[in-house]
């Protein structure tokens, strides 16, 4: 119990001192991790010149100012009313016709807004955000800075969280070991030797090394559940569409989602309540009515503590989960093959669920292939966008348009972005579409029916997050081999369910860590993160 | 599978990427030989479940959940919506989803 609190940047009480190992963490560790790529310029200190240093000085000498920025929070000293006027105010500002519901539902959020003021967040480099540079960790989008917010973006701001910079990944989100990045690799803070996994390896080294709290990353076939298992924290990807995608630079439209890195299961639910709010701008969002509910319940507390021990009394323990038969032939890490068993008899014994073993008729390599047609077919429509014209670099060299665009493309795209752009255009060519593209498509229904199928009689399904610990930085490696790391993960995607990474002890070789995985159903993403509470208070 | 040199002319031009070199060419090919495996693997599926192969005999595959089986919340969801999911087709892709009868 005392774990839960210690992790939870929300539900602790010297939150001042968190700030400052926080802004510690940040100016002496990023430098050798390389976290963070681009910081929010008002954070920065000045240096002797009173210059405002560029971003390569930045990690070399600058320093980053945290505690003044939550410091300005806690001195505004005000109560949640004056919060909410504050808010209100903004937000009238921003549209005149405030209907009654809105006012309801804002009324709610008043304790819930306090909650938030001074949050250190740290968003994936493929979040936009106008006080950024953006450039999902390639060249040919160096020195683009977005001219709006995303969805996410706006949301943290209004509710008073402090954005403090970009993480690192691959680039386009292509690849599972953010060495891909045009600002170099990142370093698994657990060992500097291993990757820290990918896509959205930045975003998990900054909560594992305790930079931030919370980061946000994106998770299309796995971006956020497999670094988090190997950084030993927890990577949350929700349902397909339970959180805006407005504002985020897309990579495969029907598999992207914003997801949650955090170190505490608490933090991971409470900022997927802020997140989960309605857009207007994002038409594939889905709402939650879960949520009223737990602004009720907050409002009716007296502080977060309160809430929290109201909160995990409710919560009911699933009946039955699956795991699938024959899964460990794909499993080639000892320690995460006696991990799982272990996972599997606390479940049975602590919690008294019953786990059923059942049958899939489709090999996880064919889910995976399908993850990689239909992946790389939409990456590479929706990168055909970067044609030097609009976004980026241009490279001033070639006889017509044509040969300036592929020119430019060819010299700034990395092999990985390459190799998943032919593929994907090749798989959508005339005379080949039918055989991988529409085929894929239709595997991709029928899977998605048997989970569907499976959730009829199981709460939850229970996987590794990752088949072993892939590689240490700098090694050479098959493709093929590296998009093996996906194939617990990809899942998830393929069928929109949420899906989370509960870290879950350490291959004793190298100190890496290892997440066991649920998959939950559509929609259930609250019960799902219910669950995982369980679990953190009663195991960990 | 074999991939002719025309074939890397056409990925260059529809990729708009001036050159493919001798690595990613290989690399292209390893690729789509591990997918290779789900085009005939789904081509059986496809037939098994094609709207316009549907004839009696196909009504036999459909899968058949007890309702004592089914989750709690399910329970009620399928009381609300007569106990029957529709089936799905799509015309464009010929496919057809084989339906789930809960049975009370």
């Amino acid at each position: 119990m005392e774990n839960v609190f210690k992790n939870s940047f929300f539900l602790n009480d010297d939150k001042e001192s968190l700030i400052k190992k926080y802004e510690e963490n940040i100016n002496k560790k990023n430098y050798i991790i390389n976290s963070f790529v681009h910081f929010d310029k008002d954070l920065l200190l000045e240096d002797k010149n009173n210059k405002i240093l560029d971003n390569k000085q930045i990690k070399l000498y600058s320093k980053i100012n945290l505690i003044s920025k939550f410091n300005d929070y806690l001195n505004q000293n005000l109560n949640e009313n004056e919060i909410y006027k504050k808010n209100k105010n903004k937000q009238s500002l921003q549209n005149n016709n405030i209907d009654n519901e809105s006012v309801k539902s804002n009324v709610l959020k008043i304790k819930f807004l306090k909650c938030f003021q001074g949050v250190p967040v740290g968003i994936k480099d493929n979040i936009c955000y106008t006080k950024l540079e953006t450039t999902c960790g390639s060249s040919i989008l160096k020195s683009y800075i977005p001219s709006y917010n995303a969805d996410v973006v706006n949301l943290l701001n209004e509710y008073g969280a402090i954005v403090i910079g970009n993480t690192n990944m691959d680039e386009f989100a292509m690849g599972s070991t953010t060495e891909t990045s045009c600002y170099g690799e990142t370093k698994n803070p657990l060992n500097y030797e291993i990757i820290p996994g990918g896509s959205s390896g930045g975003s998990a080294a900054a909560v594992a090394s305790d930079m931030v709290p919370i980061a946000l990353g994106s998770d299309t076939g796995g971006s956020v559940r497999q670094p988090a298992s190997l950084c030993g924290v927890y990577g949350f990807k929700p349902t397909w569409g339970a959180i805006s995608r407005y504002g985020l630079i897309a990579f495969a439209s029907s598999l992207d989602q914003i997801g949650i890195f955090s170190k505490s299961a608490f933090d991971v639910f409470f900022t997927f309540l802020l997140l989960s709010d309605e857009s207007k701008f994002d038409m594939t969002k889905i709402n939650f009515e879960e949520r009223e509910r737990y602004f009720n319940l907050l409002n009716y507390c007296s502080d977060l503590k309160e809430f929290y021990f109201k909160w995990i009394e409710t919560i009911k323990k699933p009946k039955k989960i699956a795991i699938f038969k024959n899964i460990e032939k794909y499993i080639s890490c000892k320690y995460t093959k006696t991990l799982y068993h272990d996972f599997i008899n606390i479940l049975k014994d602590k919690f008294k669920i019953e786990i059923e073993e059942i049958e899939i008729e489709y090999d996880f390599k064919d889910i995976l292939s399908v993850y990689y047609i239909i992946a790389p077919a939409e990456a590479s429509s929706n990168l055909a966008r970067y044609d030097s014209l609009r976004y980026g670099k241009k490279r001033e060299e070639g006889n017509d348009l044509f040969e300036i665009i592929s020119k430019t493309r060819f010299s700034f795209f990395n092999d990985e972005v390459k190799r998943r752009i032919n593929i994907g255009n090749f798989v959508l060519s005339v005379g080949y579409k039918d055989k991988y593209y529409r085929k894929a498509l239709s595997l991709r229904n029928l899977v998605k029916e048997k989970i569907e199928e499976i959730f009829y009689s199981y709460d939850y399904i229970l996987l590794p997050s990752t088949p072993s610990y892939l590689k240490k930085i700098g090694e050479k490696m098959n493709p093929i081999d590296i998009y093996a790391s996906d194939i617990f993960t990809v899942i998830a995607n393929i069928v929109d369910s949420p899906a989370i990474s509960i870290p879950f002890g350490v291959n004793l070789e190298n100190n890496t860590g290892i997440g066991m995985q649920f998959i939950a159903p559509k929609k259930k993403d609250f019960n799902l993160l219910e669950f995982v509470n369980l679990i953190e208070r009663n195991v960990f | 599978m074999e991939i002719k040199d025309i074939d890397f002319e056409k990925i260059k031009y529809l990729s708009r990427i001036y050159d493919i070199e001798k690595n990613l060419m290989n690399d292209f090919i390893n690729i789509l030989n591990f997918v290779e495996n789900i085009s005939k693997y789904s081509e059986n599926l496809n037939n098994n479940h094609s709207f316009s192969n549907r004839d009696d005999s196909s009504v036999k595959n459909e899968k058949i959940i007890t309702f004592e089986n089914l989750r709690e919340d399910n329970v009620i969801k399928f009381e609300k919506r007569n106990l029957i999911l529709k089936n799905f087709y799509n015309i464009e892709d010929d496919f057809c989803v084989v339906p789930i009868v809960i049975e009370k």
